[in-house]
C-alpha cells in the first residue's frame, strides 16, 4: 500500500513516518508532501492508496485538499493528523469526506487503534 | 475558562507523550538572553497569542526527539521547524479547548530579540525539559468583542 504524509513541517513528515513504523505498519511505502498543492500534483503521478493530511498548511490547506480531490471525482481515503481539535473541524472534515481525524499529540498506541482499518 | 493547569497538562502532553522527553515544573526563573521562541496566534471569537522560549540546546534536543537524527544531521532549520510544530500541537489542543469558532496560525519562530517582548500578561509555567529550561506562555484568552 501506498500512503502520501502531507504536512508542511519536515520534523512532523518524519515522527509521523516513524510512529507509523512503531505501530505495525512498516509495511506500507510511504511518500511525501510539503502542502495540499503538491500533494494534488504527487497524487496524480504517485496514485496512492490512503492519504494522510495535516490541516493547516500554507499554498493549500488539507481540507481545500480534499475538497479538491473529492471535486475531480478522486476518492482515495484521506484522513487528518493535526492540531486542530475542536468540533467544528471534525464536522468540516467528516462533511468533506475525511474517515477520521487524528489529535496531535498522538502516540504509536492511538495511531494503531485508529489506523488498523485504514492501513492494517 | 482556561486555566493553567490546562497550559501545563497540555504542554507536558505534547512533550513527554510524544517525544518521550522528561518534563518537570521549574521554579520561575528569567529567560536567558539567547533564547529561541516560538509563537502562535489563535484569533476568532477568542484571541490569544502563545509563545514557547526555550533555550538553543533543548530546541535541539525537541528537534532530536522528533526527527530521530542526531545533533550533526540537522539543520537550524530542522530545529526551527520542530520548535514551531511544538507550538502549533499546544497551540491547536489550546484552540480545541475555548468555545467558539477560532482559527490558528502558522508558527513562527526566530530569536528571542525578534519577539517584541516576553512580558507576562497571562498565563505562563515554566517547565524543565530534560533540565533544560522552557517556558510557555500566552495572553489570556478574550473574547472577540471584549
Amino acid at each position: 500500500m501506498k500512503v502520501l504524509i502531507v504536512d508542511d513541517s519536515k520534523a512532523m513528515r518524519m515522527i509521523i513516518q516513524r510512529t507509523l513504523k512503531q505501530a505495525g505498519f512498516g509495511q506500507h511505502q510511504y511518500i511525501e508532501a510539503e502542502n495540499g498543492k503538491q500533494a494534488l500534483d504527487i497524487v496524480d503521478v504517485e496514485r496512492p492508496d490512503t492519504i494522510l493530511s495535516d490541516w493547516n498548511m500554507p499554498e493549500m490547506k488539507g481540507i481545500e485538499l480534499l475538497r479538491s480531490l473529492r471535486d475531480k471525482g478522486n476518492q482515495t481515503r484521506f484522513g487528518f493528523i493535526t492540531s486542530e481539535s475542536g468540533a467544528d473541524v471534525l464536522q468540516e472534515a467528516k462533511t468533506a469526506g475525511a474517515e477520521f481525524v487524528i489529535t496531535k499529540p498522538f502516540t504509536a498506541d492511538r495511531f494503531a487503534a485508529e489506523l488498523e482499518k485504514v492501513l492494517g | 475558562m482556561f486555566s493553567i493547569e490546562d497550559l501545563e497538562q497540555i504542554s507536558a502532553s505534547v512533550c513527554r507523550d510524544m517525544l518521550g522527553l522528561n518534563v518537570q515544573p521549574r521554579p520561575i526563573e528569567s529567560q536567558t538572553s539567547n533564547a529561541i521562541v516560538a509563537a502562535i496566534r489563535i484569533s476568532g471569537d477568542w484571541n490569544t497569542i502563545l509563545e514557547i522560549s526555550t533555550t538553543p540546546r533543548a530546541a535541539q534536543l525537541v528537534a532530536q526527539s522528533m526527527c530521530g537524527l542526531t545533533s550533526e544531521e540537522m539543520s537550524e532549520a530542522d530545529i526551527k521547524d520542530a520548535l514551531g510544530e511544538i507550538a502549533n500541537m499546544i497551540g491547536g489542543n489550546i484552540k480545541g479547548a475555548l468555545p467558539g469558532d477560532s482559527k490558528l496560525s502558522l508558527p513562527c519562530v526566530g530569536d528571542h530579540d525578534q519577539f517584541p517582548s516576553d512580558a507576562q500578561t497571562g498565563l505562563s509555567i515554566d517547565l524543565s525539559l530534560e533540565e533544560q529550561p522552557f517556558r510557555v506562555s500566552m495572553d489570556t484568552p478574550a473574547p472577540a468583542n471584549a
